[in-house]
């Protein structure tokens, strides 16, 4: 925390964490879902498809 | 109920009396309310109720009650996390406050190392009182990572009121005193004897040895090194009847400041754990002679023995035994023609000389290890002169083959060998087994490597039995042929053919001999090779030459050779740059530290030991890893092809191969999130082994093969 910078960045991550509801790393938004925690790649990509299935642009 | 009894009456007095009187006492009980999150449920405790009169320090403690699969970590977290911060900041009659760690746990995880506590963890604080005898108010703003399978940074204050008062609460000093024990010893009240420690220059690598009075049991270590450095697993030995500790650990991230004092924490069995400022060596320890492991059994030792012959005989048809075949057909066709007896004491000479060559390499070996020398297979091709020495007689071999001239000993030791016996006369043969032996020995075969690596990682006995049995499978087609010397008449009858197949043979070695000048120019420089090659180049010539005497031409060459030998040793330039060849891979150079790096972050990692000298290596590169469809997974996104040349010696390959019990080359791994640990390739690789072992290693519904 020793540059503006680095401020900068770190108000962004807290920023983004409150407004997805993050507790904590690893998380990830996909499409319309908050994933938090460690997911195996298989879940991962069937997630992708799902939400490339259900077009979650119109949700947003 | 309203005509009770004066006794229950009486009774029910005295237990609420007696209610109150632990309630009352209760009131100022030493611990804060409770912080509680999924992951962890957190409480200050102090084991005095309140300040005595006079009392200048109070014994405290920050409880953390980790949920299940929920850990938190030591003040070095290793090489992910962060330890628990305390902020005191809001206290009052607080002058300092000295945070204890009781001695941590190891956790690894997709080969990440990292330290802490799981389940349930006391930190126990020795707060010292601005005002002794004064009460005290407690305000402890916690900071923490909670992880299990997602990390959860924790904030959360704990407050805690301390009037006067003198009692205790036995309980939470109990659980304080229950983790002040855990919190490491000194090094005098741990029995420690002596710690030292050694970080290489490159700071690859950090030895430590330690010394207690009593014999060590499932020890671990812990060494700290300043601040951002971080260490791989440990290699840990014992030596001294268990007394003494040595342990090596790569260094992943060194040290922000190299001059940093390390420091060595240390736990065994029965919660035993000390911290130690060890002494700074200047040299690395060598490891302990491991007696660790206990004596084979009588059945054990003969698998062993089986294993051996099966890779020495497997040797035979190994690529790298190429070059020897021309010996082997030469000397068979010498014996063309001669007699049954002859043939027999031809041939048992040459596996004689083979077997002679495995206990002398067995013997240096050995004496090797007992001096805390790396040792490994094939080794011998790290040396330039040695192939000096190899260079120079393959090419008298060639040129004598070719006709170039007769080799005719001496008469004088003609007659010496003749009264030794009619063995005398098989000089030759034992000398050209011992040289099949000797080329046979850059590369490692199936059960080659499960035979060496039992043989060098044990006793001596177990190396002399493993190199005996490792020389009878190499000499088994001369010893097939000396118990059936018949099978020699089955080569067509001599006629000029002969004379062909002598110059095809000289050729053969020639291309050999150019081989190995290739490998020292890897080993040891253009310069070196140079003068290796033009001081052989003198040494045949002088030898064709017709009208030199005997004598003469002995006096000549020899120191001839003599000044090769300490030509290449002294022009050997070991950090000559290695001009890589063309490379079919984009082959990143090996660096373990970043196997876990890369894996960590979902990537498969192909890893490739090979060597110039190594010509199975060159066989795998030419037959699998530089065809499709493996050259295509291993360019393919995701997947990093690393390659580490142990052509000239290299301890950090050594270590890293011994990790997997080998002890030669080739060797291939490979790792990916579902192998962190890696899978390791058998020495001769298929295609279908590699693409099944990239796949494993990428996991689930990942199919390397069919990536773009």
């Amino acid at each position: 925390m020793q540059s503006e910078e680095i401020v900068g960045e770190l108000m962004v991550s807290k920023a983004l964490a409150r407004t997805f509801g993050f507790i904590g790393t690893p998380a990830m938004v996909v499409g319309g879902t908050v994933i938090q925690g460690e997911i195996t790649e298989g879940v991962l990509r069937r997630l992708v498809e799902i939400e490339r299935e259900e077009g979650w642009r119109r949700i947003c | 109920m309203l005509n009770r009894s004066p006794q229950k009456g009486v009774a029910a007095v005295l237990l609420s009396a007696l209610f109150l009187v632990t309630w009352a006492a209760a009131v100022p009980a030493a611990t804060s309310e409770q912080a509680t999150t999924p992951a962890v449920s957190a409480q200050l405790i102090t084991a005095e109720n309140g300040i005595a009169p006079g009392s200048g320090t109070i014994s405290a403690g920050l409880a953390l009650d980790l949920g299940e699969g929920w850990k938190t970590y030591w003040r070095t977290p290793g090489e992910v996390g962060f330890p628990p911060e305390i902020d005191w900041a809001g206290s009052r009659n607080v002058a300092e406050v000295e945070f204890q760690w009781p001695a941590p746990e190891r956790f690894t995880a997709f080969g990440i190392e990292n330290f802490g506590y799981l389940d349930e963890v006391v930190f126990p604080l020795r707060i010292a009182l601005e005002q002794p005898g004064q009460p005290a108010h407690l305000s402890a703003a916690v900071t923490l990572l909670a992880c299990s399978d997602i990390c959860v940074p924790q904030d959360f204050t704990l407050t805690l009121d301390l009037p006067r008062g003198a009692s205790i609460d036995a309980e939470s000093a109990a659980r304080i005193a229950d983790f002040a024990s855990r919190v490491p010893l000194g090094a005098e009240a741990g029995g420690i004897r002596s710690a030292a420690a050694h970080v290489d220059d490159e700071a690859t690598a950090l030895t430590v040895t330690l010394r207690r009075s009593s014999p060590f049991r499932t020890p671990d270590v812990f060494p700290e090194l300043g601040e951002y450095a971080s260490f791989g697993p440990p290699d840990i030995r014992l030596g001294e009847e268990g007394r003494l500790l040595w342990a090596r650990l790569p260094i992943l991230s060194p040290p922000a400041d190299p001059t940093a004092t390390p420091s060595l924490a240390a736990t065994d069995t029965g919660g035993w754990a000390v911290t130690v400022t060890p002494d700074r060596l200047a040299a690395a320890p060598s490891p302990p002679y491991t007696e660790a492991r206990a004596a084979a059994s009588m059945s054990g030792m003969v698998w062993v023995a089986l294993t051996a012959f099966l890779g020495g005989l497997i040797l035979n048809v190994m690529p790298c035994v190429l070059p020897v075949l021309s010996i082997k057909l030469s000397s068979a066709m010498k014996l063309d023609g001669a007699g049954s007896a002859r043939v027999r004491r031809g041939f048992l000479a040459s596996a004689a000389g083979i077997v002679a060559f495995m206990w002398g390499l067995a013997a240096v070996l050995f004496a090797l290890r007992q001096a805390g020398v790396t040792i490994g297979w094939g080794l011998q091709f790290q040396n330039p002169v040695f192939l000096a020495l190899m260079i120079g007689i393959l090419a008298i071999f060639a040129a004598n083959l070719a006709g170039a001239f007769e080799i005719v000993l001496p008469a004088g030791m003609q007659t010496r060998l003749a009264r030794v016996g009619s063995a005398g006369g098989h000089v030759g043969d034992f000398l050209t087994g011992a040289f099949a032996a000797v080329l046979a020995t850059p590369c490692s075969a199936p059960f080659l490597g499960t035979a060496i690596a039992f043989a060098l990682a044990g006793r001596g006995t177990d190396i002399a039995l493993v190199f005996t049995f490792l020389g009878l499978g190499l000499a088994a087609p001369y010893l097939l042929v000396a118990a059936r010397p018949g099978l020699v008449r089955h080569l067509p009858r001599p006629g000029r053919w002969m004379i062909a197949l002598r110059v095809v043979l000289g050729l053969l070695l020639a291309v050999t001999a150019a081989w190995l000048v290739w490998v020292l120019r890897g080993v040891a420089g253009t310069p070196a090779m140079l003068a290796v090659v033009g001081m052989t180049a003198g040494l045949v010539l002088l030898l064709s030459l017709p009208k030199l005497r005997g004598p003469i031409r002995a006096g000549l060459a020899l120191p001839l050779l003599g000044l090769m030998l300490f030509g290449a040793g002294y022009l050997a330039d070991a950090s000559a740059p290695r001009a890589p060849g063309a490379q079919m891979t984009d082959w990143l150079p090996f660096d373990r530290a970043a196997i876990a790096r890369r894996v960590s972050t979902g990537e498969v990692v192909f890893v490739d030991v090979t060597a110039d000298w190594c010509l199975t290596c060159k066989a795998n590169k030419a037959l699998v890893l530089d065809r499709d469809p493996v050259v295509s997974a291993l360019a393919a996104e995701g997947v990093t092809p690393m390659q580490a040349d142990w052509t000239r010696p290299d301890p950090a390959i050594s270590r890293y191969l011994e990790g997997f019990e080998r002890y030669g080359i080739p060797f291939n791994a490979a790792y990916g999130p579902a192998a962190p640990d890696g899978i390791v390739l058998p020495e001769l690789l298929t295609t279908d082994a590699v693409m099944a072992a990239l796949d494993d290693a990428a996991g689930e519904g990942r199919d390397i093969a069919e990536r773009p």
